[in-house]
């Protein structure tokens, strides 16, 4: 039996199946392609998600705060060692001067490059290319009247200051000037003490940095920026389960059309099957022949529809995210079994109703 | 049958999606109230900011001050409704019977202000989600206060103790942890800090939390050089330099500026994240739109033996083709119809479980689903139609498929 199970005669009927009428055999693959490919994209951008929009979020700015102890010594190293590659320590040393008009300014010392690249919504604007100060919107109001170079004072040292840029930041930026942090320290002999951190990732790796820093630095004052971290949970959670609601419904849709699309092109053909039966094949032949068809079907609407749902997930994500989603190796096996089964199940389901019906009524046609 | 129930589960899918992909970009602009105020509120002739560390050096008598009576405006502008609460801040400092200076805050936490049709309830304990009390939070007319977790351990004071300072006494009524400078400060109902600094009706700034639209090209133009229509048209779309600019005109000698770090990546988020959802409804729309044309193609193919009766019995491909074209048009109307109530159901489903606010079906979908169940199953049809009528039906009805 089992030498003759899978003849010369066996694939032929396959092949001829397939051939003959194409129409019916694309409409089925085409089917289950296009539900491979819905799911494919789906799951891809779903695993994505996360860490496309907590890379949205990078763009709030420091989440985390380190404040070091009054008279304590804080330096950015110590701080970097507790984190990972990537993350972003900007040190502020802060001081109350005074300009040449007597008007009271906080001066920030800053690596001001730094503060720019976390701070990315900051409107900057170049006011003269070769200088090194970033003023405030309205801290260059303030000192407009006095007469350039605009000079400082702090403790009675002066410093000239030699304006480059101009922020506006709708916050208390606007009301400070900002100085390369060796200058600063040079003029006013301070050294940094406050440290905007931004952490990249999930909410729960900035929990863990911050658990680092407490835990290193148990001196200084290690702040979560709150309302950026709880926001993050919370539009993450939430997009998460829209998203979610959505592919598992139109998956659900998607498998229930190819199921009954199948399922009827499987019915269309009991002639073909009373045939099979009325020439003797037992019913394991005939089921053979079928589930095969099913089988071979599901593999390829499964691979045809991964690639082209490879290929939407991708450009889904340049189009939205500006950056590809990269396609999961996970997904590739769970869509192909899913196609597979879909199909299969799709097959059995009628070959169950026809074994029950004689050959000859069905020949008959009724 | 088959057929009928593709189009209903196709539009039913269509529905849900399309109503989730309106709705959700208000349901995340919601959740981004936890990101705090994103429109600041300041006199326009205020000296510079004197804060370090979310400290202020300024003197309390320094400086311009806005008017309380005045703040209720902001509720009266054109885009009140999309303004979810506004706090008002006033600082000073406390000296207590230590002799030492704490820094005193003053705000609304939760305060009733009546507006012309109804009241209206707002403070931090909506624009500062994140704060957290231990304790109770003070009434807004009392002499209550919050003290910040650091200075509480600082004083060892807890809910319920006195503080002393120049003859008032407060009490404690909670312990306020923020993470912030808040931590070192008391936090106290603002008419009491106005008694404090002898400025009745004095505020310093305002924080506003409004819901606005992601910022493009035209909602970055500067009002000012802009007339007529034009500056008519940017009034009425909800972008955060709107609603500031007709802050500053509603509120005398008062500034409002969007807090760029929050309004500008909070209107770029929520982009992403309701283009998202679109490209996932459009994917929803082509699988069923998919499923519905599949399963009209296979239900006419299997009824192509009636079509042999009718064409033997003398019914023209005509005649045939418009009975089917009919039917099929009957079957959109039903299934798009079943569809779209049972999407609205489903999108409400969808909006409680995941934003416990429920998503409702504008009835101006209604014609446009059954329009696209009406194209969806004709372009199904068609082609199995044509077919159909072309069969010989001699051939047909012997039962040999061409």
């Amino acid at each position: 039996m089992k030498s003759r199970s899978f003849s010369p005669m066996f694939w032929r009927m396959l092949w001829r199946n397939a051939t003959v009428r194409r129409g019916r055999s694309l409409t089925a693959a085409l089917a289950l392609a296009v539900a491979a490919a819905t799911s494919t994209a789906l799951l891809d951008l779903y695993i994505d998600l996360d860490a496309k929009l907590n890379k949205e979020f990078r763009k709030f700015g420091a989440n985390v705060i380190v404040i070091a102890a009054e008279g304590g010594d804080l330096a950015v190293a110590d701080i970097q060692r507790q984190l990972a590659d990537g993350d972003i320590v900007v040190p502020l040393g802060y001081a109350a001067a005074k300009s040449a008009s007597g008007q009271p300014v906080v001066v920030a010392g800053t690596d001001i490059a730094l503060l720019r690249r976390i701070n990315s919504a900051w409107s900057v604007t170049t006011i003269a290319p070769g200088g090194d100060a970033m003023v405030g919107i309205k801290a260059a109001a303030a000192i407009a009247r006095d007469p350039a170079p605009v000079t400082l004072s702090f403790k009675g040292r002066e410093l000239a200051l030699n304006v480059s840029t101009q922020v506006k930041s709708g916050d208390t930026e606007d009301s400070q000037i900002f100085i390369p942090i060796s200058a600063f320290h040079d003029w006013t002999g301070l050294q940094p003490t406050t440290f905007q951190i931004l952490v990249n990732g999930s909410p729960l790796q900035i929990q863990a940095a911050l658990e680092r820093l407490r835990s290193a630095l148990p001196q200084a004052e290690v702040r979560p920026v709150r309302q950026v971290s709880e926001a993050q949970t919370r539009v993450l959670s939430k997009t998460r389960g829209i998203m979610l609601a959505s592919a598992i419904l139109i998956a659900f849709l998607v498998a229930l059309c190819v199921l009954a699309t199948l399922t009827a092109s499987v019915l269309e053909r009991r002639k073909d099957f009373a045939v099979m039966k009325a020439l003797g094949s037992s019913q394991w032949e005939v089921n053979r022949l079928f589930l095969m068809e099913a089988l071979l079907l599901g593999i390829l609407g499964g691979v045809a529809g991964s690639v082209i749902g490879m290929g939407l997930a991708a450009w889904i994500g340049r189009v939205n995210f500006q950056a590809a989603v990269e396609p999961r190796l996970i997904v590739f096996p769970i869509v192909l079994g899913g196609c597979v089964l879909l199909s299969l199940i799709s097959a059995a389901l009628p070959l169950a109703r026809l074994h029950r019906i004689q050959p000859a009524v069905m020949l008959k046609g009724e | 049958m088959l057929a009928g129930l593709a189009v209903m589960l196709g539009m039913t899918i269509v529905t849900a999606m399309v109503a989730v992909g309106i709705d959700v970009g208000d349901k995340i602009n919601r959740e981004f109230s936890a990101l705090g105020p994103n429109i600041v509120v300041y006199p326009q002739e205020d000296t510079l900011d004197l804060q370090i560390g979310g400290v202020s050096l300024k003197p309390a008598s320094e400086g311009a001050y806005l008017k309380e009576s005045d703040l209720v405006q902001i509720k009266h502008t054109f885009w009140a409704h999309n303004i979810q609460a506004y706090s008002p801040f006033l600082y000073a400092e406390l000296k207590l019977g230590s002799g030492a200076d704490v820094p005193l805050i003053g705000t609304y936490f939760d305060k009733p202000v009546p507006l012309e049709y109804e009241t209206i309830t707002t403070g931090v304990r909506k624009t500062h989600p994140w704060w957290q009390v231990r304790g109770a939070w003070p009434m807004d007319d009392s002499t209550d206060v919050l003290i910040g977790r650091r200075l509480a351990a600082k004083l060892a004071l807890s809910p319920g103790s006195k503080i002393e300072s120049s003859g008032r006494v407060f009490r404690v009524a909670g312990v306020l942890s923020t993470d912030g400078a808040e931590d070192d400060a008391i936090i106290a109902p603002i008419a009491l800090v106005q008694q404090v600094i002898g400025r009745p009706g004095a505020v310093r700034r305002v924080l506003v939390r409004a819901l606005t639209k992601p910022e493009d090209d035209f909602g970055r133009r500067d009002p000012q050089s802009m007339s007529g229509e034009v500056l008519e048209r940017w009034m009425c779309s909800p972008y955060a330099n709107t609603i500031a600019h007709q802050i500053s005109q509603a509120v005398p000698g008062a500034q409002a500026e969007q807090i760029r770090q929050v309004a500008q990546n909070e209107g770029v988020l929520l982009s992403r994240i309701s283009g998202l959802m679109w490209l996932v409804a459009l994917a929803g729309f082509g699988a069923s739109t998919l499923a519905v044309a599949s399963a009209m193609a296979t239900t006419i193919f299997e009824r192509r033996r009636e079509i042999g009766l009718m064409k033997s019995l003398g019914a023209g491909q005509g005649l045939v083709a418009s009975l089917f074209l009919a039917e099929a048009f009957l079957l959109a109307l039903a299934g798009g119809l079943a569809g779209y109530f049972l999407g609205g159901l489903l999108a409400r489903r969808i909006g409680l479980a995941v934003f416990s606010s429920s998503i409702a079906v504008q009835p101006v979908l209604l014609p446009f689903i059954l329009m696209l169940a009406a194209v969806v199953t004709f372009a199904g049809s068609l082609a199995a139609i044509r077919k159909a009528v072309r069969f010989d039906p001699a051939v047909i009805l012997r039962g040999e498929t061409a």
